[in-house]
């Protein structure tokens, strides 16, 4: 019996080898892309929330305005926050698609290399290649929601604050029953957006601390693979 | 070492050298060549390169061709390679994360 028999096929066979390498790498692939997307997404859910909460607070206030220019203007300033709310809401959710039709061209390219059968430490060092670009786009989407929520509470508490200020000073709200409201919502819509953009980075930090982690593990394998090739030439 | 074999594919190797001692007897290099699944430049080379290094043995056939047989060392070589392989496998890779 050979040496090829002596031992379990699987542990050496190449093709399987591959299969292993790509049946560990292909969740991560996964993760990290799921990862990516889902801040995204989820800082688009948090804006549509905020927008129907808000054009929600506008239509109940709408049956008590009346017809005049100081009525119209306001409704307009009021009805325009949500629309800003769902288009910054569509840009979160619409960038994961675009993403992710960059990821699938990686994704065949990354299967043809796995076709062409390079040496698996080239083939490792690709992966890592792309595991390292999927976690500078987590970090860009974690950075990017974070600075565009920022703003977006700076704007949202500037305008409570001028709604407050039109109401109570200015009279410019007379046909609110409740003056106070606007101010009162577009204020709360300011704090939930910043704690919703805290658990957004919060979540992003994380999945960038465990994709570092695989990185890690691969760094790892990829080093032992290069001891193998040492050695054994270093052998024979 | 030949041209172009300056970092030898070590996965290819091991396949070349599996499929040899696997093989009942001496391998005709067309058949080691589909086995192996290379092409015939690139098994010419590794052949010539795995000879030079006694891990396996070219000997003229009577019709002019040539056959391959695994040597001692080649078949020592291919299981510190497996178990190379098999461990780094083991201990490495298939830990999930």
């Amino acid at each position: 019996m050979g040496v090829a028999q002596s031992l379990p096929a699987s542990t050496y066979d190449l093709p399987l080898v591959l299969d292993e390498i790509e049946s560990i790498v292909a969740p991560l692939r996964r993760q990290l892309d799921d990862a990516s997307a889902a801040v995204y997404r989820s800082a688009g859910f948090l804006h549509f929330a905020a927008a129907i909460l808000l054009t929600t607070v506008n239509l109940l206030e709408l049956p008590r305005t009346s017809l005049t220019f100081e009525a119209i203007g306001s409704d307009a300033l009021t009805f325009s926050v949500p629309l800003v709310l769902v288009g910054l809401g569509i840009a979160f959710v619409w960038r994961p698609r675009g993403l992710r039709r960059f990821q699938n061209s990686n994704r065949s390219w990354l299967r043809r290399a796995f076709t062409r059968q390079r040496i698996v430490d080239s083939r490792l060092a690709e992966v890592m290649d792309e595991l390292s670009w999927m976690q500078r786009e987590i970090s860009r989407a974690v950075d990017s929601t974070a600075v565009l929520s920022i703003l977006q509470v700076v704007l949202l508490a500037g305008l409570a604050l001028l709604s407050w200020v039109a109401a109570t000073s200015l009279g410019i709200f007379p046909h609110a029953v409740t003056p106070l409201i606007p101010g009162a919502v577009t204020a709360t819509l300011a704090g939930a957006t910043a704690v919703g953009t805290l658990a957004i980075v919060w979540r992003g930090r994380r999945e960038l601390r465990r994709s570092r982690a695989m990185l890690a593990e691969l760094s790892r394998s990829q080093y032992r693979i290069g001891s193998i090739q040492q050695a054994f030439w270093g052998r024979y | 070492m030949p041209e172009g074999l300056q970092r030898p594919d070590l996965f290819l190797v091991a396949r070349i050298l599996e499929n040899l001692d696997r093989a009942d007897g001496p391998a005709r290099p067309t058949n080691l060549q589909l086995a192996s699944a290379i092409n015939y430049t690139q098994l010419e080379r590794y052949l010539e390169f795995l000879s030079g290094r006694g891990l396996v043995q070219i000997q003229p056939a009577e019709d002019g061709s040539s056959r391959i047989l695994i040597t001692a060392k080649g078949r020592e070589a291919l299981t510190y390679l497996a178990r190379a392989i098999r461990d780094t496998l083991r201990e490495e890779f298939s830990r999930r994360v």
